[in-house]
């Protein structure tokens, strides 16, 4: 490794080995970048008609990235997981259990509750976003205290509440479809420009934030120290279940930042299947973004470029009219060709 | 199932295997390193038994009371190498400790003088049952204690439960004269005492980690600021010892795997002094580390002793102990055996101590 960064590259393909080799991002950034020339050449590219082709592809990245805003944000907080050396497999539970509360909490029905005490308008928005963001930082924290006090193997203690919160909602939820206000719906539908810009909007700010928690803070370097050596993180001082219960609060919280979202967007929940596979499409975008699921390892630059390569590949499948049964297949083989690539990093 | 049983059991399970093979010569390697008393005697009445079977037993061990007790003939190795053999009945237990560290040397003494007043920590009698019973000293300000006795003396036990990393324990520790019990590593690092652990790839290094972070992980939540740590700081500090130290080191952001053994223990230890500790327990300091930078750690805790702190060196190496520090206790077994200092602050009065006989 050290003689690859002293030696000065002699062409091309060596100075592409030795980035290769070295920089752990090269070879996500270099697959992304393959992706997007690819579904380039899928939508047709043609010098004669720039204009209208330029807004062609403009309008397919918008939708790609508002289309992975909610996964793209849950993928944030599973960066953190992971790298602590841990797994949530419950974020898509959680995330209809947040959704739940909060259109039970809105609704313009005879069910509703904020209307039924009277509050409506702004503030009853303000309300139930709060009540979200808090009940989602509360299951993730009761999470957190399940593997740190319980000592629940993350794995085991995730797929329970997986289990228990989807099921709990399904069963209060049946026959019951509030009415989401026109107002609320705004938060994802402003429009920006004349483009509905609001997802994404919040993936890039939160990547931004947790990009200084990940690089900067105590909390951040300590998650990754914790992933790196449990042990002697805890015999360098480091308060190893708070920072573990911290950990499962954000993913919680940002779950829930995706639960709005999703209210936002759609208006209504299918509590059977919304979020459901979130939790695997959240841990893939991690691992492929160099994440290593040993902990220890990886970046929140690598979970947005994760992110981004797996949404191309679905919208570059998508433009070539691959069945939808067969994109699964795709997603499968990128996984795993991302940690045999990373495998041979490490060894270089 | 083998695992409820007690280890003496498992002890006798293992003799038992070898028995049902018909051996008729059985090798067995330090037997009795983890069992008690009562249960070293069960061993040797199985053992009295199968000698009388006409079955030959080969018994490896560093503790010279058994061997004086069970065996005939003894066999002494050191460095690889057969310094010694004859007839136990012939040598006394003070012969065998001198074959073994080769030599009656009495290393130089520590030629000090330092105002050790101020007593930083306190035990008394602290037992967690298990690893270690009923010790109780104390450490002062600008002294260097030695912790040492062979493996499995519970002496990494001891100090671990005192900072808050190991068992709970019965007992009363006192510390800058309060009586605290340290419930966590971060509540330690609050009181201002630091533990360099042994084994140093296991629990002293984050190996995905940079250097500065590595030399600098126990000082981040003072160097925070509403959590943001403060870099320019956190990397004056950590220069300063990097000087201080003389860590050789190419550039601080490379992974601290790529350094020496001796220098990434100089940064863990970098760690530590960077948070100014009142208390600073070393376990096996020099553990992989050259003969060089040996030297240099040596110097750097003599120093950490002129300068007031209460140093604590825990070691397996009588001579690593003779070098540093200023008296030493003995454990074996998890009990205090007794304390050196002075005149008998050499290796055969400690290998005497740490094979679990008396002073004469």
């Amino acid at each position: 490794m050290k003689a690859a960064n002293s030696q000065k590259p002699q062409n091309v393909f060596s100075w592409f080995g030795s980035m290769w080799s070295t920089r752990p991002l090269f070879s996500t950034g270099a697959a992304l970048v393959v992706m997007i020339i690819l579904q380039t050449l899928a939508l047709g590219f043609e010098f004669d008609s720039f204009g209208s082709w330029f807004a062609t592809w403009w309008q397919n990245w918008i939708n790609i990235l508002r289309n992975n805003s909610g996964i793209g944000i849950i993928a944030l907080g599973m960066t953190f997981v992971i790298i602590s050396g841990g797994i949530d497999l419950a974020v898509g539970s959680t995330l209809v259990a947040v959704g739940a509360v909060l259109m039970v909490l809105i609704d313009t029905g005879p069910m509703g509750v904020l209307l039924r005490l009277g509050i409506t308008g702004t503030p009853a928005i303000l309300i139930s976003i709060a009540v979200a963001v808090v009940l989602g930082t509360l299951l993730g924290q009761l999470t957190g205290l399940l593997i740190t006090r319980g000592k629940l193997p993350p794995f085991i203690a995730t797929l329970g509440t997986m289990k228990i919160f989807r099921s709990v909602t399904q069963h209060f939820m049946t026959g019951y479809t509030p009415a989401v206000p026109r107002e609320f719906l705004n938060i994802a539908s402003l429009n920006v420009g004349g483009q509905l810009l609001m997802p994404i909007i919040y993936w890039i700010v939160t990547a931004g934030i947790l990009y200084v928690v990940f690089t900067r803070t105590t909390f951040g370097r300590q998650a990754i120290a914790i992933g790196s050596n449990e042990r002697a993180s805890r015999l360098s001082g480091v308060n190893v279940n708070k920072i573990k219960t911290r950990i499962y609060a954000l993913m919680g919280l940002l779950v829930s930042l995706s639960a709005i979202l999703q209210v936002a967007r759609i208006g209504s929940m299918d509590y059977a299947n919304a979020g459901s596979g979130y939790e695997m499409d959240a841990i893939s975008a991690v691992i492929v973004g160099g994440t290593s699921m040993a902990g220890g390892k990886g970046s929140i630059l690598g979970t947005v470029l994760g992110t981004l390569i797996i949404a191309v590949m679905n919208n570059l499948l998508n433009l070539l009219g691959v069945p939808p049964f067969l994109r699964e297949a795709f997603k499968g083989v990128i996984v795993i060709g991302a940690v045999l690539l990373q495998k041979k990093e490490n060894n270089a | 199932m083998v695992r409820d049983l007690d280890a003496s059991y498992k002890q006798i399970v293992e003799i038992a295997r070898a028995l049902m093979m018909n051996a008729s010569i059985i090798i067995m390697d330090e037997p009795t390193s983890s069992l008690t008393e009562p249960e070293i005697e069960r061993v040797f009445v199985m053992m009295r038994a199968l000698k009388g079977h006409g079955v030959g037993i080969i018994f490896i061990s560093h503790k010279l009371k058994e061997v004086m007790q069970i065996c005939d003939r003894f066999t002494i190795l050191r460095d690889g190498k057969k310094v010694a053999e004859g007839a136990v009945s012939e040598v006394t237990s003070d012969d065998l400790a001198r074959f073994m560290v080769g030599h009656d040397i009495r290393t130089m003494a520590l030629q000090r003088q330092r105002d050790t007043a101020h007593e930083v920590l306190r035990a008394e009698s602290l037992s967690d049952h298990k690893f270690f019973h009923d010790i109780s000293f104390s450490v002062r300000a600008g002294e260097v204690l030695g912790v040492t006795g062979l493996l499995g003396d519970g002496r990494s036990e001891l100090f671990q439960a005192i900072i808050g990393a190991g068992s709970d324990y019965a007992g009363q520790v006192y510390y800058e004269g309060k009586p605290v019990k340290v419930r966590s590593t971060t509540q330690a690092v609050d009181y201002g005492i630091g533990y360099l652990p042994r084994n140093r790839k296991e629990n002293g290094i984050l190996k995905d980690m940079n250097i500065l972070e590595n030399g600098s992980i126990v000082t981040w939540p003072r160097l925070a600021k509403f959590g943001l740590i403060n870099r320019l700081r956190q990397n004056l500090e950590f220069d300063a010892q990097v000087n201080r130290l003389r860590i050789k080191l190419e550039r601080k952001s490379d992974r601290i795997t790529n350094l020496s053994g001796g220098n990434q223990q100089k940064v863990v230890l970098a760690k530590w002094l960077s948070t100014r500790p009142r208390l600073l327990i070393l376990d096996n300091p020099t553990q992989g580390v050259d003969v060089g930078a040996k030297e240099e750690i040596y110097d750097i805790i003599l120093d950490l002793a002129d300068e007031g702190v209460a140093v604590v060196v825990l070691s397996s190496e009588a001579q690593e102990i003779i070098r540093v520090c200023d008296r030493a206790l003995v454990m074996y077994h998890g009990a205090l055996q007794g304390e050196v200092s002075g005149d008998r602050m050499n290796e055969h009065d400690i290998m005497r101590l740490a094979t679990g006989a008396a002073l004469n």
